[in-house]
């Protein structure tokens, strides 16, 4: 290692970015008046953009995060926990709750896939409730498609057995799994969702969802933070870190949201004083590049919020934080 | 003052070619810092919105434009040093149950990552003037300029940080 080598890890900022904080700046209010505007000069970043893939209709883990655990009340926070690779080992990188409990999740009601709609108004009369908009895009961006999901229920019947046996598969021998909890049954209601689809200069760039708060019924009596203890160990949090969260975490209104080995980094944010998550990954895409996503999630006003985008994380933050 | 002085302090510089020339100088200041591209991006931003906001107090009399653009950056690292413990409490409870040390970790990564994971082992000041000499492309001397050391104690902590790494590589 000398200067040489240290000298050859710099990196050229991607273009693409470098334009739209060019465009950015050039939007910025002056602090004061009399000064020159900034050159209208563009860099070209024809071909630079990245295509956002992965939709949230058919992304298990965030349908998972979304709707499982116990989002019971209106708002919600949403709290980022990492996950062991010896989960991913049993249910697959997507950490698919089906997967991890088999049988025990059945569908009640399935919400169907996707359709188009031809606006923002006929989701909202279709959906029941009024779709809220980002009122700041970055620049060159425009709402593009339009898409509702039916309502989603979901049947979740607890088996001692099978977690007990998901602990022993993780190598976790100190915890055990509550026998009266066997059997009992719970249920995930989802109400439709809608997703507004923004291209940035006619390529998919940013996916917003959004759905009422999911409703999640629980027989009385469980003991939530014995349970989130169990959850927590499982998606890979040692145990005195486990305990002491489980014990101290509103289980009623705080959904975990896994942080699968993938992601390149993870961090709480503030959308407009409600607690939110931002995840980083780096995937590879179909040229055989790498391109970079953002998953955020926040609840507000009675609803929950997902943002999937390859734009720059500030400006994806920015876009969350106008919406009412 | 004359007027001709004046109008040169006052005048601003070619923004045009200044976002051309400082921003990968920037990006990668940020990138050798804190090891993570999307976080490089993200604080490059803040760097120049800042410096464009601010733009009319820079003075060419008193410094270069890109040491008056730096210092920015350099308040912008540690404002989100200073974020980044406050928001992500359980980051660093994966960290330690992760139970491999940087070097470790390092053997697996590439090029980059592995200096980024065992820049992560030194001091802040080392790592930021790390990150000022490779990221930044700055000489010893406009170093000890933005940060206030001697000349020579930039080269010396330079020095030790990368026999530091080295040893570690």
């Amino acid at each position: 290692m000398n200067d040489e080598f240290l000298y050859t890890l710099r990196e050229t900022p991607d273009a693409a970015y470098a334009e739209r904080l060019r465009g950015r700046l050039h939007q910025l209010p002056a602090e004061s008046t009399g000064l020159r505007r900034w050159p209208v000069r563009r860099v070209f970043a024809g071909g630079a953009v990245v295509v956002v893939v992965a939709a949230l209709f058919s992304l298990p883990s965030v349908r998972t995060s979304a709707q499982s655990f116990l989002a019971m009340f209106r708002e919600v926070n949403f709290v980022a926990i990492p996950v062991d690779s010896r989960l991913t080992g049993i249910t697959g990188q997507q950490l698919d709750l089906t997967r991890l409990l088999g049988e025990r999740v059945q569908v009640i009601q399935d919400p169907g896939t996707p359709v188009t709609v031809l606006s923002v108004d006929a989701a909202a009369q279709s959906a029941g409730f009024a779709v809220a908009q980002p009122s700041w895009l970055p620049e060159a961006t425009t709402l593009a498609q339009v898409q509702l999901q039916g309502p989603r229920v979901v049947r979740v019947t607890a088996d001692a057995d099978r977690l007990q046996e998901i602990l022993k598969t993780l190598g976790i021998r100190d915890l055990e799994v509550p026998q009266e909890i066997d059997g009992q049954v719970g249920f995930v209601r989802t109400s439709s969702v809608v997703r507004l689809a923004y291209e940035w200069r006619g390529n998919q760039a940013v996916s917003i969802y959004q759905t009422p708060t999911p409703n999640v019924s629980m027989p009385a009596g469980i003991d939530l933070p014995r349970l989130g203890e169990i959850v927590l160990r499982i998606l890979g949090l040692p145990r005195e870190e486990a305990r002491r969260f489980a014990n101290t975490i509103d289980w009623h209104s705080t959904v975990l949201v896994p942080v699968p080995p993938n992601a390149t980094s993870f961090r709480q944010v503030d959308i407009a004083g409600h607690q939110g998550v931002s995840i980083e990954t780096v995937v590879p895409s179909a040229a055989g590049t790498r391109r970079r996503s953002t998953l955020i999630f926040w609840s507000a006003n009675g609803r929950v919020f997902a943002m999937e985008g390859s734009l720059a994380p500030f400006e994806l933050l920015q876009m969350a934080k106008s919406i009412p | 003052m004359p007027g001709r002085l004046a109008r040169w302090i006052a005048a601003e510089p070619d923004w045009d070619a200044v976002y051309a020339e400082q921003l990968p100088r920037v990006f990668n200041f940020f990138r050798y810092r804190f090891g993570d591209t999307a976080d490089a991006e993200d604080l490059t931003s803040r760097t120049f919105e800042k410096a464009w906001r601010a733009r009319h107090r820079y003075r060419r009399d008193v410094a270069a434009f890109s040491t008056w653009l730096f210092a920015i950056a350099r308040n912008v690292a540690i404002d989100h040093q200073r974020s980044a413990h406050a928001l992500v409490p359980l980051e660093q409870a994966a960290n330690v149950s992760a139970g491999a040390t940087p070097e470790d970790e390092a053997s697996n990564r590439s090029d980059a990552q592995r200096v980024a994971l065992l820049m992560s082992g030194l001091t802040d000041r080392d790592r930021e003037l790390l990150a000022l000499k490779y990221g930044a492309g700055m000489n010893n001397r406009a170093i000890a300029r933005a940060t206030g050391l001697s000349e020579s104690n930039v080269g010396t902590i330079l020095h030790r940080a990368i026999e530091a790494l080295r040893a570690r590589w």
